[in-house]
């Protein structure tokens, strides 16, 4: 496989290293468009892709870029990019055309820009606005793609062998009894034989277990190692028995399939955006709160699509687009007109963290005044992690640790008293002291039981 | 190994020939079957649906307020509503409003009337369910027809104090004529406001300014309760604080009343008895002698008070037109004829007109809004005939009730705070109403609906070519709208024609009409506020002419020896409007305790001539006889009779609104219906014949033992002024000590536990002074909302279960105490045969019990699994997920405030309250759990609210100010006597409080050291 890999990685390589020849001799004979790709792409997705697409063939407010740089003139395109209202106002057919095209919906002006910059994005824009990079792309991708899905032909293959040693089983156990009604004797069949050898080895292995049986018999006649042992089976029935139950509806791990597959490693790992972006009332109240669909649409708006280049183990990218449509199913939006429709369809996540309805747990209070000694203490950069886990690893959210009140005890136990004003003026002996938030109150039953 | 190879082959044939037995299958399947279980032993799985579009303004576990005016036809108040996402949870009094922002347990409790499930979820015509287009095409053809014949179109309201309606109404009456208002209450102030306007000039119920004077006597005036609409309470109390200016209040009455509870003095009289001592007064107070001696009293003490006295009287119109003429007389302060209150607007004789009208078959339509008077005004059904011939008749109520069967089309209301309103209570006051939440069901606003039939038949009048036709106006908002700076511009030329949703014309009418009166000049703040105040005041001169006052003083009633009835509404109930309402139906009656009941209340000298007995069964509960009365040749059948201390000889009491015979929770409640005997509106009726009947009724009274056992200086101590301002506290509020080998000591100095820490972080302490506390049971509604405490029902309360963490002890004095009954050799056990009976006429001593919050609790040590424990903030703590439910701790509380839950109250058939159903559910604090069957509860100091402040405060960093540390029954008390505070900040209130030198802990013997402490009751006995 390996090797597979490295020579398609090696004519990828050789491939985009010839492309991107290609385009710059290409660039410097049509158009003389100089300069710095990586910076036009960083000015592309800061200023235009709230109206165009970064995908460049897609028409959002604005109309599709691809192909921009050929169609019209370098200068024109300036000032057009520059200040577009003016370039209207002065009866430039062109300008006027678009603007009647897109409803009139006036395009913003951008006199920050300099003629680098717009140099810059216009670069970006020709690179990517042809289409065989894409392919080369999409060839990477693919092969991510198809490594993944080799994983059921091994498990179609473990079976199958399985189900030969079941059916050859089944095959010497009848051809046993048969032998064993019949009374016939010892046949000349091979696998006959071998089977009686087999039949021996289990009769000296009951001859050695009944001659055990007889030693445990006689040691367990001696009275007090049968009480001890009888003690010492009780003792850990009774510790597994309670190890059972306090393990009862302690979920760890508990993953469950989402009507939405919504990744956080995409969302927060990948993509950085802060978790209180979504969980706003974190901040300030007891409920973090699961993000309503609006939100959802701050960003989904522009992103009808996954574009990214991670992709789970089994997905694919259409995959995720399609998980991103049910967000407009679910608030009613037609990603085509990109109009609102009235049919609201509320999304039924699946609830993983669940206090039970006697425990009183604030999330402000942890994010907001623990943040800085919860961070320290669990040595964790972001302070959500301390109890969620690595949120941004994670394809799908899971229970990262098994919220039970002897784990919520272990950091109030633990954990020192924060140096605030508050804490300063009503408790500042115990904080001179270096006393922990248990000698506050922080383990009084009535503090989260009420 | 030939013999091994057989035994294994025998083995073997004999493993394929055994047959399975019986056990064996049976061994096999309750294995299979357990194994199947446990594997499929998994969590339940939780949905959680999240806003698809978030309101701006809601963050989950945040509550909203909104202010807003609580008005259900009885009732007003401002107040504020706590919200929690989108929905009301809790009603809390507008303070920033100078006047009607005290709340009263009935306030407090009708924040569930909108979560009743048995309200009117749709529109019906003919109990068919139709739409609302339906209804209009319906009653607008109707309604014109009628109109057109000339046939009276009647708007049967209870009292509508909003000034936008009765616009409305004009607007409405203009375009169908003979359209008339009329005024209805259940609960008549029509004679108040009939005496007022011959005595005053106006129409209006006076405003008492009770906190500028030093005495008040009352005549049968129950001001405490609901004598009048304004809330005297907060005043009352405040004039009556412990000193030398303390405020002196004698109480002349029949029944025991709240305000008769807490009177210094009170002398129980028969009603006709009290109208004659009034008489009497009057002229003694012009001049002449008397040789009524209890007249010569009461008038020497007006007189030496002159205008720092106030006379207020009830009964009747000429008993209260005399009392505000002696008002006049002798110039009180109190009375204030610049301000009047207008939230009462009962009509006698224009209702009596329309009852006429309805006989003579002028009546075309009737529209009931707010108004059930199938119940409240029962002689109604001897025209049951002529209502049912009406061409239209329409009800605008929330929910079925007894008037129901004789209405054909139903326009189902929303409650309050899903309203929009504004009400003119008072001169100077005008306030908003706003919805709080989104209508829960397809109702729609009586205001509303009047809108669209005014407004569709107006299209139809006016011809196309009408130049104020909206197509053709230039001005008309409807071509401003696509630019909304225009809007505000636009609504000035808003013509009320064609306004048609209320909001739009409430707002109209407030801009044009009210916030000029006022320096608030934007809608929006005024809703902000719930409220405007504006400088109006009357100039109206008082006249009053001497035939009229003759014409009083000689109609004197010429009584025979039969008994005397007094109606009266009671604390929870009122006049019967939230009947349905389980938060009030089991509030026990402040004076006699019992829930759930109405009940003639007798003097034990007369119980005991009729031989009608009160006693008490196995399990403590009361039962009492049955009586039939006879009044003004009307007999009702089967009231239970109670016998009340106080109760004035040959005089009985009967509280109206009882006695429904529509809603679940009313019907649950085996009350009598008192309206049968209201009677021309009177209150008192003479000639009343009582006569013992069989059967036994079944009492649920929440207290049993109604004295103190003569421990009347132990438990809710009291002493009377004069003892308090001359004598030292050893005197009156003497502090317990022990006696030890080394001498008497204090009880800080022996302990048997160590002590806690108590002196760094916060230690909440609540002190109640029990000199303020009158007894009206907004506290224990204020606790039961805040903290999900269930309502058990007449049964369980019968079974003493009841589960209320806050009750209010009422106490009787007794005749006797240890002193002279030892004096008079008597020993025990006979003692208590006297110690245990009450006075004839008791005082009456308040006591509010909560959970103490011993530093030293009797209940933490004995709890097996360490469920109940002490935090460090001073609380008793109770973990209800601890708890295993052995009641060790109750039994060993002193105070007996510990509940236990004997069943699970929610989702449960038998206890078919607001917890039994989704929607009552939601009035449910999300903040509290709810406690299971087998689990100890009480009261928790309301450490959901403690631990938000201090939260909020380490949020924002900082020190938390006084003031800031509540409890849902210090905030809700109207008279400010909880207090609840940190005691380690030293310039806190409560540590004043603790201070005083009244301050004493309830048996503090024990060794208890509670966090809660009590303030002496203080009596002015003018001695």
């Amino acid at each position: 496989m390996n090797i597979y890999k490295n020579i398609i990685y090696k004519i990828n390589n050789q491939l985009l290293i010839i492309i991107i020849i290609f385009f710059i001799s290409n660039n410097i004979f049509s158009e003389e468009i100089i300069g710095n790709y990586e910076n036009g792409k960083k000015l592309f997705k800061k200023h235009c892709t709230a109206c165009h697409s970064i995908n460049l063939n897609k028409e959002l407010i604005g109309p599709a870029l691809a192909g921009i740089t050929k169609i019209k003139n370098l200068n024109w395109l300036k000032k057009w990019i520059k200040d577009n209202k003016s370039l209207i106002k002065s009866g430039d057919k062109d300008a006027i055309a678009i603007y009647e095209k897109y409803n009139k919906i006036e395009m913003n002006v951008f006199p920050q820009l300099s003629n680098q910059d717009i140099n810059d994005i216009l670069l970006f824009i020709e690179t990517n606005s042809n289409p065989k990079i894409k392919k080369s792309e999409s060839v990477i991708t693919d092969n991510n793609y198809k490594s993944d899905k080799n994983f059921f032909p091994k498990i179609i293959i473990i079976e199958f062998i399985l189900l030969i040693i079941i059916v050859f089983f089944i095959f010497v156990k009848i051809q046993t009894i048969y032998y064993l009604f019949t009374y016939k004797k010892s046949p000349k069949n091979i696998i006959i034989q071998l089977f009686n050898y087999l039949i021996q080895l289990f009769n000296y292995l009951f001859i050695i277990y009944k001659y055990l049986y007889i030693l445990f018999l006689n040691i367990i006649k001696i009275t007090y190692i049968r009480y001890v042992s009888i003690c010492i089976i009780i003792l850990l029935s009774i510790y597994s028995i309670l190890n059972f139950l306090m393990n009862i509806d302690v979920n760890t791990g508990y993953k469950p399939k989402q009507p939405i597959h919504f990744s956080h490693k995409i969302h927060t790992g990948i993509n950085k955006i802060d978790c209180k972006y979504c969980h706003s009332s974190a901040k300030y109240g007891k409920v973090a709160g699961i993000p309503s669909v609006n939100l959802c649409m701050n960003c989904h708006n522009t992103i009808t699509q996954y574009n990214g280049n991670y992709i789970a183990k089994g997905k694919n990218k259409e995959f995720y687009t399609k998980e991103i449509q049910k967000i407009y199913k679910a608030i009613g939006w037609n990603p085509k007109t990109r109009e609102y429709y009235n049919n609201i369809e509320p999304i039924q996540w699946i609830r993983i963290h669940n206090m039970p309805d006697f425990v009183y747990f604030d999330h402000s209070q942890h994010v907001i005044i623990g943040e800085k000694i919860i961070k320290k203490h669990k040595n964790v950069d972001m302070v959500c992690k301390a109890c969620h886990g690595e949120v941004e690893k994670m394809d799908e959210i899971f229970m990262a640790n098994n919220f039970t009140m002897k784990w919520c005890i272990s950091c109030h136990k633990t954990i020192e008293i924060i140096n605030n004003t508050y804490n300063i003026n009503y408790y500042k002996k115990l904080i001179k002291k270096h006393n922990t938030i248990s000698s506050i109150g922080g383990i009084d039953c009535a503090k989260c039981h009420y | 190994m030939n013999k091994s190879k057989d035994e294994f082959k025998n083995q073997l044939s004999s493993f394929f020939n055994q047959k399975i037995s019986r056990r064996d299958f049976l061994k096999i399947m309750g294995f299979t079957t357990a194994a199947v279980t446990l594997s499929a032993c998994k969590g339940p799985v939780i949905r959680s649906i999240p806003y698809v579009i978030k309101p701006e303004r809601i963050i989950p576990g945040i509550p909203t307020y909104y202010a807003t005016t609580m008005f259900d036809g009885f009732d007003l108040c401002s107040v504020l509503i706590k919200t929690r996402e989108g929905r009301p949870i809790k009603i809390e009094s507008n303070m920033m409003s100078k006047y009607f922002n005290i709340t009263s347990a009935r306030i407090q409790a009708s924040l569930l009337s909108l979560y009743d499930d048995e309200r009117l979820k749709d529109p019906y015509i003919n109990n068919k369910k139709v739409s609302w287009n339906d209804i209009d095409e319906y009653v607008i053809k109707r309604l014109k027809y009628i109109s057109q014949n000339g046939k009276k179109i009647i708007i049967l309201s209870s009292s509508l104090p909003s000034p936008s309606t009765k616009q409305l109404i004009n607007d409405f009456s203009k375009v169908y004529k003979n359209t008339q208002l009329v005024i209805y209450d259940a609960f008549s102030y029509s004679s108040i406001l009939d005496a007022t306007k011959e005595i005053l000039g106006i129409r209006a119920i006076p405003f008492y300014e009770i906190n500028k004077i030093k005495l008040i006597v009352s005549f049968d005036a129950d001001f405490l309760g609901d004598w009048s609409p304004q809330n005297m309470q907060k005043d009352y109390a405040t004039n009556r604080k412990p000193g030398i200016n303390m405020m002196r209040h004698i109480q002349i009455e029949s029944n025991m009343s709240l305000s008769g509870a807490n009177a210094d003095t009170r002398i129980s009289l028969k009603p006709s008895e009290i109208k004659k001592i009034l008489i009497e007064v009057f002229h003694i107070l012009n001049g002449k002698n008397s040789q009524n001696k209890i007249a010569n009293n009461i008038a020497s003490e007006i007189k030496n008070k002159g205008s720092d006295a106030v006379v207020l009287a009830d009964g009747s119109k000429e008993i209260y037109a005399l009392s505000l003429i002696i008002n006049l007389k002798i110039k009180s302060k109190a009375l204030s004829y610049k301000k009047f209150l207008f939230s009462k607007e009962s009509n006698n004789i224009i209702f009596n007109q329309f009852i006429n009208d309805l006989k003579i078959g002028n009546v075309g339509a009737l529209l009931l809004y707010n108004v059930n008077p199938v119940y409240s005004f029962p002689s109604i059904l001897k025209l049951e005939n002529y209502l049912k011939k009406l061409d239209l008749s329409i009800s605008f109520a929330m929910k079925e009730d007894e008037t129901s069967k004789l209405i054909k089309v139903f326009a189902p209301i929303p409650h309050w705070l899903e309203s929009w309103g504004d009400t003119h209570p008072m001169t100077g006051i005008y306030t908003l109403i706003q919805p709080t939440i989104q209508s829960l069901f397809n109702t729609r606003q009586f205001q509303n609906s009047l809108i669209i039939w005014k407004n569709k038949i107006h299209s139809i009048n006016n011809p196309a070519n009408n130049t104020n036709n909206p197509a053709n106006n230039t001005n008309n908002p409807a071509n401003n709208t696509n630019n909304p700076a225009d809007i505000s511009v636009g609504y000035k030329y808003y013509n009320n024609n064609y306004i048609n949703n209320y909001y739009d014309y409430l707002r109209n009418f407030w801009e044009k009409n009210i916030l000029s009166k006022s320096n608030i000049k934007s809608f929006n703040i005024a809703l902000f506020n719930g409220f405007i105040h504006t400088n109006e005041i009357h100039t109206n001169k008082c006249y009053y002419n001497k035939n009229y006052l003759n014409s009083i003083i000689n109609n004197i009633d010429n009584n025979i020896d039969n008994f005397e009835l007094r109606l009266y509404t009671k604390t929870s109930i009122g006049d019967g409007t939230q009947a349905n309402n389980p938060w009030l139906q089991e509030l026990p009656d402040p004076i006699t305790r019992i829930s759930w009941d109405n009940y003639l209340t007798i003097s034990l000298k007369d119980a005991q001539k009729l031989g009608i007995k009160n006693w008490n069964t196995a399990t403590g509960a009361i039962n009492s006889n049955y009586v039939d009365i006879i009044v003004n040749g009307l007999k009702i059948i089967n009231i239970p009779i109670f016998i009340q201390p106080g109760q004035a000889e040959g005089s009985v009491g009967l509280s109206l609104g009882y006695g429904h015979t529509k809603g679940k929770v009313a019907t649950h409640s085996s009350g009598i219906n008192a309206y049968l005997i209201y009677k021309n509106f009177n209150l008192i009726h003479y000639n009343v014949i009582i006569k013992k009947t069989e059967g036994i009724h079944e009492f649920a009274s929440i207290q049993l033992q109604n004295t103190m056992v003569g421990r009347d200086d132990i438990i809710a101590k009291e002493t009377d002024l004069n003892t308090f301002l001359n004598f030292t506290k050893e005197k009156w509020n003497k502090e317990e000590k022990i006696t030890s080998s080394k001498g008497e000591l204090p009880l800080e100095k022996i302990s048997l536990w160590k002590e806690n820490d108590n002196n760094t972080g916060h230690h909440f302490n609540i002190s109640i002074d029990l000199n303020a506390c009158i007894g009206c049971g907004t506290c224990v509604i204020a606790c039961n909302v805040e903290n999900n405490v269930p309502v058990v029902g007449k049964n369980e309360i019968r079974n003493s279960r009841d589960m209320y963490w806050l009750r209010i002890d009422r106490y009787y004095s007794t005749k006797e105490s240890f002193k002279t009954l030892h004096k008079k050799n008597i020993s025990e056990p006979k003692i208590y045969n006297y110690l245990l009976k009450p006075e004839n006429n008791p005082k009456i001593r308040f006591q509010p019990i909560m959970c103490q919050h011993c530093n030293n609790a009797p209940c933490e040590t004995v709890c097996p699994v360490a469920a109940t424990s002490h935090g460090k903030q001073g609380q008793n703590m109770m973990t209800y997920n601890r708890c295993v439910g052995t009641r060790y701790c109750a039994n060993n509380c002193p105070y007996k405030v510990r509940r236990f839950n004997w069943f699970n109250y929610v989702e449960n058939k038998k206890f078919d309250f607001h917890m039994n159903n989704d929607l009552g559910k939601m009035v449910l604090n999300p903040d509290v759990v709810i406690r299971t069957r087998g689990v100890m509860e009480k009261c928790s100091m309301c450490i959901q609210m403690t631990q938000e402040t201090i939260l909020k405060a380490k949020k924002e960093n900082r020190i938390i100010k006084d003031g800031e540390f509540n409890t849902a029954c210090s905030k809700a008390c109207p008279t400010g006597a909880i207090y609840f505070g940190d005691i380690n900040d030293d310039k806190s209130e409560i540590k004043q409080q603790l201070k005083n030198n009244r301050t004493y802990k309830l048996l503090d013997f024990l060794g208890t050291r509670p966090n809660v402490t009590y303030q002496v009751k203080i009596r002015n006995l003018n001695k």
